[in-house]
This record gives structure tokens, sequence and C-alpha cells, in this order.
């Protein structure tokens, strides 16, 4: 089995690695897919633009949002995710170096599903990110989504 | 590194409160002419003093009259009553006693309550001996009285009204001086029957009312100079009580004390001089009774009237002066308020701005942080030629984390730096910079267009670290550009700009995010900073009293205009407020 597909929306490209090897590192069996914004999150979703090639079969099972990036603020994706019909059901969760209490409620407020803080220490942030992925990937169960209705 | 828009108040600056406080004073010394309540109960006590002295004096002025025989000195009007022996003794003891309370030593406290005591004994064993009849032989006890002024009594025995009065003012003395409040109101309740009682006597005296009714027999047969010592002495211990007691509205503070204390001398001697004036018309023959009584009405009116008017007319000067004051408190709160409001929004914003810079601080430095940690801990674990290329990225971050930093304390420089302003030429100054761009990017070919000859008044580092932090991001974004141009000049109205036909931006995402520290509207690696380039350029700007604005589309370039207020940058620092 390929397993799930987890797709990160990040714009710094160090991150975006960083994110991947501690998935990696924690042994979590999905695939994890890096886009730098929200344009590029929907084209794959829709698999369309740089995406066009990708297997259409398969549809993000969980979307890690940072919450800052430079183009497009990390609610916006959250926003833009929930008024799409194919992702509107899929869990968001933010990922983000900050805990300010109005940028958790704006967060829940766009339509995120849970909010967890980046870790410095790397270890940490790894396994930190390892129970976000078996929690919403194999404990929770999510509703079945097609990619064309 | 917030304030500096809003800059603390320097020494030299007067500040509000202190402009408050002046007013306030120079409109309470308008004031103090009628509030001074301190001045006042001196004042008071000096004319208690004074009374208790002149009724000692009108003591020694009987007493001579009875150890020298001097008719006049013992009746003053001839033919009216005799002030008798004890009566100058008495009087003399209670003028000093009055005297030694107005002074206000308390060691003579004892000495006081003794000469009180002894001359409201001789007044209490004197209306015994009317009571029962009787004669305690205390009566020519210092003199005999050989009646030469005629007598009215047993020899040598004062009036019984005078005894009265001796007794009450022998225990009111004392007790006006003492500290209980019960004794102040019973040295009242004691002083006021003794005042009306001299008062008559004095009047029928000087009226000469004859004696010829019971009533009329017994109110006018003090002497006329024992009458004044008693008025005098009851007048006296009510002022040395007027601290606490009955009249002690004169002794108050503001227009109520000024008030009575101008009244009161007026409306006892007013009367007197009247009436008596009446009355020796009356008795020189000019006119009858039935006029005496139309005249005495006319005169009341006349008084009364006047008296009216007089304190109308200082009651409204009062009124308009306590409306002044009333009105320039009011203004004086307004400003208060409108300051502490500007303050409180100028705090509000401050603190605003510093919780956003926290935020940012910690967000942006926080991620450095976490690639650095995270490709440690990847080249720890995997070594060899991986981990050279993780290193190189765990320096990297570790140099972005050092240029925030650098860019932070410039920023906070900005802030703490004093101001030299003098007339700096801007076109140099721009060229100038732009010489030293192109020397740091010798691999890029832009071509750079500086306006010539324009100069502001302003700072010249400061200016410097503005025109460069503006070129710089000309530069920058300008590096996809096939042809690059950066522009530097000033607009017909007076504004400064850097123009560039680089990558431009979106106006609708940028709104004021453009200016603020770390935001960015860029991830395009081809475009590295940090977001504090324009939050310093906007922080040198508002400290020359100028203003910042960018215009610019996606792809069309971006053009940023600032002025450089017209106003000398220094005299804006020394009055933050305005």
């Amino acid at each position: 089995m390929l397993g799930k597909i987890i797709l990160l929306v990040e714009d710094n490209p160090d991150h975006q690695d960083l994110v991947q090897r501690a998935l990696r590192k924690e042994g979590v069996p999905h695939l994890c897919v890096a886009v730098k914004d929200v344009e590029e999150a929907m084209d794959f979703v829709h698999a369309r633009g740089a995406w066009e090639e990708r297997d259409r079969k398969l549809t993000p099972a969980l979307v890690l949002v940072d919450l800052k990036l430079a183009r497009s603020h990390g609610h916006e994706v959250l926003r833009t995710l929930r008024r799409d019909p194919v992702t509107r059901h899929i869990p968001a969760v933010v990922l983000t170096s900050s805990v300010e209490e109005r940028d958790v409620a704006a967060s829940y407020e766009a339509g995120a599903n849970g909010y967890v803080r980046k870790e410095i220490d790397f270890d940490e942030f790894g396994r930190t990110l390892r129970s976000v992925a078996s929690y919403w990937l194999d404990v929770n169960v999510a509703p079945e989504v097609s990619p064309r209705r | 590194m917030i304030h500096n828009s809003y800059t603390l108040a320097p020494p030299s600056a007067q500040p509000a409160g202190a402009r408050v406080l002046t007013e306030a004073t120079a409109s309470g010394g308008e004031m103090g002419r009628v509030a001074a309540a301190g001045e006042a109960a001196s004042r008071i006590r000096r004319w208690a003093l004074g009374m208790g002295v002149f009724a000692a004096l009108i003591g020694c002025v009987g007493m001579a009259g009875w150890v020298f025989g001097v008719e006049a000195l013992k009746s003053v009007l001839p033919g009216a009553a005799s002030m008798k022996a004890n009566t100058a003794a008495a009087m003399l003891a209670e003028g000093l006693g009055l005297a030694l309370v107005a002074s206000g030593f308390r060691k003579f406290r004892g000495l006081v309550i003794a000469l009180g005591g002894a001359a409201a004994a001789v007044g209490a064993f004197t209306l015994l001996e009317f009571v029962l009849g009787a004669n305690f032989g205390i009566d020519e006890a210092l003199a005999r009285d050989l009646g030469k002024g005629g007598l009215r009594y047993y020899p040598g025995r004062m009036a019984p009204t005078t005894a009265l009065n001796f007794l009450m003012l022998g225990i009111a003395i004392p007790l006006a001086g003492g500290a209980s409040r019960t004794g102040s109101r019973v040295a009242d309740a004691l002083a006021i029957p003794a005042s009306l009682i001299a008062l008559i006597s004095l009047i029928g005296n000087l009226f000469r009312v004859p004696a010829d009714s019971p009533v009329t027999y017994h109110t006018t047969q003090q002497a006329v100079h024992t009458a004044a010592g008693f008025l005098a002495l009851s007048c006296g211990a009510l002022l040395v009580n007027a601290q606490r007691g009955a009249l002690r509205v004169i002794a108050a503070g503001g227009s109520a004390g000024f008030m009575a204390r101008r009244m009161l001398p007026g409306s006892l001697a007013v009367p007197i001089a009247g009436g008596l004036a009446i009355l020796l018309g009356e008795r020189a023959g000019w006119y009858g009774s039935q006029f005496s009584s139309a005249a005495v009405v006319v005169a009341v009116i006349a008084a009364m009237t006047a008296a009216t008017s007089l304190l109308a007319n200082r009651l409204a000067v009062l009124d308009a002066r306590r409306r002044r004051a009333e009105r320039s408190l009011e203004r004086l709160n307004r400003q208060l308020e409108s300051g502490v409001q500007q303050r409180t929004a100028q705090l509000s914003a401050a603190n605003a701005e510093l919780e956003a810079f926290c935020y940012s601080i910690s967000h942006d430095l926080r991620g450095p942080l976490q690639t650095i940690d995270g490709f440690t801990a990847a080249a720890l674990e995997e070594g060899g030629e991986a981990a050279k290329d993780h290193l190189r990225r765990v320096r990297s971050s570790a140099r972005q984390m050092g240029e925030i930093l650098e860019r932070l304390l410039e920023l906070s420089r900005l802030s703490r730096t004093q101001m030299k302003p003098g007339t700096v030429d801007l076109s140099a100054l721009a060229q100038d910079v732009i010489d030293q761009i192109a020397g740091a990017n010798p691999g890029r070919i832009v071509s750079c267009k500086v306006q010539p000859g324009l100069t502001a008044y302003g700072d010249t580092p400061l200016l410097r670290v503005l025109l460069r932090n503006l070129l710089d991001n000309a530069w920058k974004f300008t590096a996809a550009t096939p042809t690059p141009l950066v522009e530097f000049g000033a607009t017909g109205s007076g504004e400064y700009f850097v123009s560039d036909n680089g990558t431009g931006f979106d106006p609708d995402a940028a709104n004021d995010r453009l200016f603020r520290p770390f935001h960015r509207l860029h991830d395009d690696p081809r475009f590295p900073g940090h977001g504090i380039g324009l939050a310093t350029a906007r922080r040198i700007v508002e400290r020359h009293g100028g203003r910042i604005r960018a215009e610019g589309a996606p792809g069309k370039g971006a053009t940023l205009f600032f002025s450089l207020s017209e106003v000398k940058p220094l005299a804006r620092e020394d009055h933050p407020a305005r």
C-alpha cells in the first residue's frame, strides 16, 4: 500500500525539507508533498499547472499549513481550502512558530482542524509531526472525497 | 525603539501639567484676598486682644476714680450711674483674662480661670444679695460709696445687670479660650446675652433713657463706660470663640467670612450713631418724636438698602470671579483630557506596534533556528558529503539571523541617536549611495538617473540610511528585469521619490503592511530580505516630520514617495505633543 498523501503548504524550502525529513525519520508511512503557496496547493489538488501530470486518483488526506507565508497568509490558504468542494472536508492543521491567542482563534475561524506549534528542537518537532499524522491519518475517520464530483 | 514618532518630552519642553499648575496658582491668587482664612483668624485674635485691653483700661479708669475720688471717672456722664469699685476691679480682672486668652498663651490658662472665677464670684454674690435682700458686706469692701453721683441701690453695690454680666462673662471668657466643644457653646450662650445687656445699657445711657419704668430702670443702670467695657468683653469672648463657636463664619475663609467681617462692625456702629444723631436732633428741638420715628424709618431703609446693594455688588464681583475661575478650570480640564486622550492613543499605538514587533521577532528568529537545529541533527545523523550540504544550510541560517539582528540594531539606533539637522545635498547623497551599491554588485548593470540639485533640511547620516534602504530595494527588485532602471528625483509638490521598473507589488495586499517591521510581500528567492528596510525608512522619514508612501503594480515596478517636513525637524522634536 502506497499510503496517504500529506500536502504541506510552506514557502521556506529549508522548512519543507525539514518537515519531510522529520516525517521520514519518524517512520510515518505516508507521502508528503510540499507546495510553496495557495495557488500551487490548489494546482496540486486539481492536478493542473505544474502538477498536471500527477495521478488524479490521489487526493491529499491531510493538509499542513505554515501560518506565515510571505505572499499569502496561512489563513487565506485555509479559507481557500474550505471554499473548494474537493478540499472542504480534508483535515487542515496549522503548523507555526506562533502560539498567539489571536492567531489560534483566527486559524480555527478560517477553518483549521488543528493547531500545532513548531518546536525548535528537531527531534521534538518530529515526534509532534508523527502524532499529528498518526491521529489524522490512522485514528481519525475522514469522509470519502472524490477529486471530481 | 518604538517611541520615536511620539518622542517623550525633553526636559526643556514645558509639560502640559506644569502649565495647568501655573494657571491654577494665578487664579488662586485672585481669590486669595477673600480666602485667606488663616490670616483672618489671627486678625480676629488681635481684635479680641484689643477688646480685652480696652475693658481692662476701663476697669483702671474706674479704679482711679475711686482711689482719687474723681466723679467724672466714676460716672463719665454727669448725673448718670457710676461705676462701682467692685465693678472696676472685676472689669479689670475680666479684661486681663480676655487679653490673656486672646494672646493665646496656654500657660496662663490657670490665671485666666482664676481671674474669670473671681469676677464671676463677685457677680454671683451681688446677685444673691439682690435676691435674698441680704448684705454680705462685699459692696463697700474696696471703697466707701458716699453716693455723690446719686445712689440707686445699697451704697457701693453694682446694678443687677452688671452683676449678671460679670457672672456670665467670668464663665464665658475662660471657656471661650478652652478646647472643649461644649465649653465653646456655653461660652457663646453666655456671651451673647451679656452683649445684648451691655448694648441696651450703652444705648440707654447714650440716649439718656429716663428711668421711669421698671424695665428702663433696670436696663439702664450700668455706667456708660461699664456698658462699653461689657460690650468689649462679650464681643471679645465671641471673637476668641470664633474658631468654633457661633461666630465661626467670620473666621471662615471664602466670601462668607469676608462678608461677615466687613458687615458686622458697621451693623453695630451705624444704628448707634444714626439713632443718637436723630435723638440729639429731637433733643435740640429741631423736630418732634413723630419726625424722629420717621427719620429712624428712613435711616433704617437707607442703611439696609445701602448694605444690600453693597453686599449684592460684592457678591456679583465674587460670582464673576468664581465663574471666570470655573471657566478657566473647565478649559484646563478639557485641555488635560484631550492631552490624556492623545497620549493614550499614542501609547496604545506604541503598545500595539511593540506587541506586533515582539511577535514578529519571535516568529522570524524561530524560523532560522528551526533550520539550524534540524540540519545540524541531519548532519550528525548522516555524515559524509550530505552533512556538508546540511551544514551549509545551517551557516546560511545563522548568517540570516545575524543579518536580522544587525538590521534590528540599526532600527533601534534610529530612535535613539540625536539628530543634527542641516542642509543636505540629497542628489549627491543618492549618487554616492548608488555608487556604493553598484560597487558591491559588480555583476549587474542598472541604469540610474539622479535629478541634480535636490537639497533638504535633515540629518545626513539618517538620510543616507533612508536612501540606502530605498535604493537597495529598487536594486533588488529589478534583478529579474531585462533593462533595469532606478530613478531618484522630486515631484512638483515637494515629494522626493525613488522609482524602479522591477517586480512591483500588489497594492491591495500591501496596504500598510509594507512599512511594518518583518512584513514581506515577496517570497521569491531572487529577492532576499527581512522586511526591515521599509520600516527603517518610515522611521527616518517620520523623525524628519514627513510621510512615506508607495505606489506600484505587479510587474510594473514600484515608486516610493517621501516628504521631509518644511518645519525644522528639531523644532518638531521639542514639541512632541503638537
